[in-house]
């Protein structure tokens, strides 16, 4: 009886993998049920060594999550030279504030596994979940600042 | 490209084929049952939400719209099946409907009347026989519309069938919606998965967005034209205000459908020309109250497509599939129309043509 009632109660819930989005400093700060909702709307893919995952110039769709492996990212964010990053980081986070197109290339260096969210998909989750939007846009302002004072040490 | 590769490929096509031909019978079912999920889907994920597992949420929706509709059917059905038998009982008076009993009809009496005073004045113009010839033609068409209503019965009874499939394959389609959006966007390959999201995205929303736009406007012109006639005094007014909210899918002539057929009841129940103007004025309101504040509240923009275009449309619909088609094909046409455009506009952005 017991194990009917939890074969019947697995056809209606799906196991917690969500949980692990809070790995990425976007997602930190999201309640349990903010990340299964925020689950419907993730993509998982998987890209091989020297696999293009965008090109600068085309349009910009889908924020990129690595969680596991390394890209090598070149273009216009990083004053034309190569820079490798790797989890929890996120591709394309700029250009979705930015504009309509990539400002730079991302190619995968490793095997490289990544949540993929399209750019419609999180806007209208941060629109029906104000809440987590606040939460959501307050680690992009650290993220951005963060970015930002790196650059003046560079300099 | 290895032989191997070249055989599973086949294989593949060999099975999809298959399929297609296997499933060819329900896929009107599916179609359907799409259409449904797109109604609802809003109330479903706002429940979902509220903190309320998404099978719930789609059990809380069907007992609502099945409460509404047990609502309306026990409240509206026998009125609109009263004044269907009444609009039937009309035209197919006993020996059917003549030129006789048209001209009883004080309007068109007028009309005779005054033929024959012209037939009378003016010698060789025998205006009046053409008039009762056109009648004669008029009376053929209207005789066989009842037969044709009862021919249809079984093809109604199957529709009813039809439709109470539906719900339970659009049970899943709603539960499983985003499992079924992530299954579709996995075969996608990596270079094409950012335009199969924009594409799948802009169905979505195109169809999701027209499709309720499309509901809301024919319950709100149903619901309105219905109160306009009521208040002009036309008889039958819930049957004539349906079939106008049901014919206002199709632009620009739709409304005259609905229109005509009012005119069409004051006309057989002897109404005076009066009543005629009234019941003109009453539908033209309604069509100003829906061009001007539900339809650019509810869909935003009008459908951009020329008045012959929409015509040719609808022609093309009625060859091919009768009245059904006459109503989905407009929509149809610029559901195609909007996707390929975002189609066409995407491969040239990602430089795939």
């Amino acid at each position: 009886m017991k194990t009917s009632w939890q074969w019947l109660k697995s056809l209606f819930s799906k196991p917690q993998t969500y949980l692990r989005y809070r790995g990425y400093p976007l997602f930190a700060e999201l309640g349990s049920y903010d990340l299964y909702l925020l689950d419907d709307r993730m993509h998982e893919r998987k890209f091989k060594i020297g696999e293009t995952i965008f090109e600068s110039g085309f349009p910009v769709e889908v924020v990129y999550f690595i969680r596991s492996g390394e890209v090598l990212q070149s273009g216009a964010y990083s004053s034309n030279q190569e820079r490798t990053i790797s989890h929890p980081h996120q591709l394309g986070l700029l250009d979705m504030f930015h504009g309509e197109y990539r400002s730079s290339t991302a190619i995968a260096k490793t095997e490289v596994l990544i949540d993929a969210i399209s750019r419609s998909d999180l806007l209208d989750y941060m629109k029906a979940r104000p809440h987590c939007g606040v939460k959501i846009l307050e680690a992009v302002c650290k993220e951005f600042s963060n970015m930002i004072f790196e650059k003046a040490k560079d300099n | 490209m290895k032989w191997a590769k070249i055989l599973f490929f086949i294989l593949m096509a060999f099975i999809v084929v298959a399929a297609f031909i296997f499933y060819s019978k329900v896929f009107v079912y599916l179609i359907g049952a799409v259409i449904f999920s797109y109604i609802l889907d809003p109330a479903v994920t706002w429940l979902e939400h509220r903190r309320i597992p998404r099978w719930l949420s789609v059990l809380f929706v069907y007992l609502t719209v099945a409460g509404l509709i047990a609502w309306f059917t026990s409240r509206m059905i026998p009125d609109i099946v009263a004044q269907a038998n009444n609009l039937i009982a009309i035209l197919s008076q006993e020996g059917g409907i003549n030129k006789d009993i048209l001209l009883q009809v004080p309007f068109l009496h007028g009309i005779h009347e005054y033929t024959l005073s012209l037939d009378a004045r003016i010698p060789g113009l025998n205006i009046s026989n053409e008039f009762t010839n056109i009648l004669d033609n008029a009376t053929g068409f209207l005789a066989k519309l009842p037969k044709v209503l009862l021919d249809n019965y079984s093809t109604i009874i199957g529709a009813v069938s039809f439709l109470g499939m539906i719900p339970l394959i659009s049970f899943f389609l709603l539960k499983d919606k985003h499992k079924l959006r992530k299954a579709a966007l996995k075969l996608s390959s990596n270079r094409y998965f950012e335009l199969a999201i924009i594409i799948l995205g802009k169905i979505d929303s195109t169809v999701g967005t027209y499709l309720r736009a499309m509901i809301f406007e024919v319950v709100a012109v149903s619901i309105m034209a219905s109160i306009a006639l009521s208040i002009v005094g036309v008889s039958n007014p819930i049957l004539i205000g349906v079939t106008a909210g049901l014919t206002n899918i199709i632009p620009y002539f739709g409304p005259f459908v609905a229109g005509g057929l009012a005119v069409l009841t004051v006309l057989f129940e002897g109404g005076p020309l009066t009543a005629i103007v009234y019941a003109g004025i009453a539908m033209w309101a309604v069509q100003v109250v829906d061009n001007n504040i539900v339809y650019p509240l509810v869909v935003g923009t009008t459908i951009n497509m020329h008045p012959l275009l929409v015509l040719l449309t609808v022609l093309a619909g009625g060859w091919y599939g009768g009245i059904l088609w006459m109503l989905i094909s407009v929509p149809l046409a610029f559901l195609t129309y909007s996707l390929v455009s975002v189609l066409y506009t995407n491969l040239k952005e990602y430089k795939i043509i």
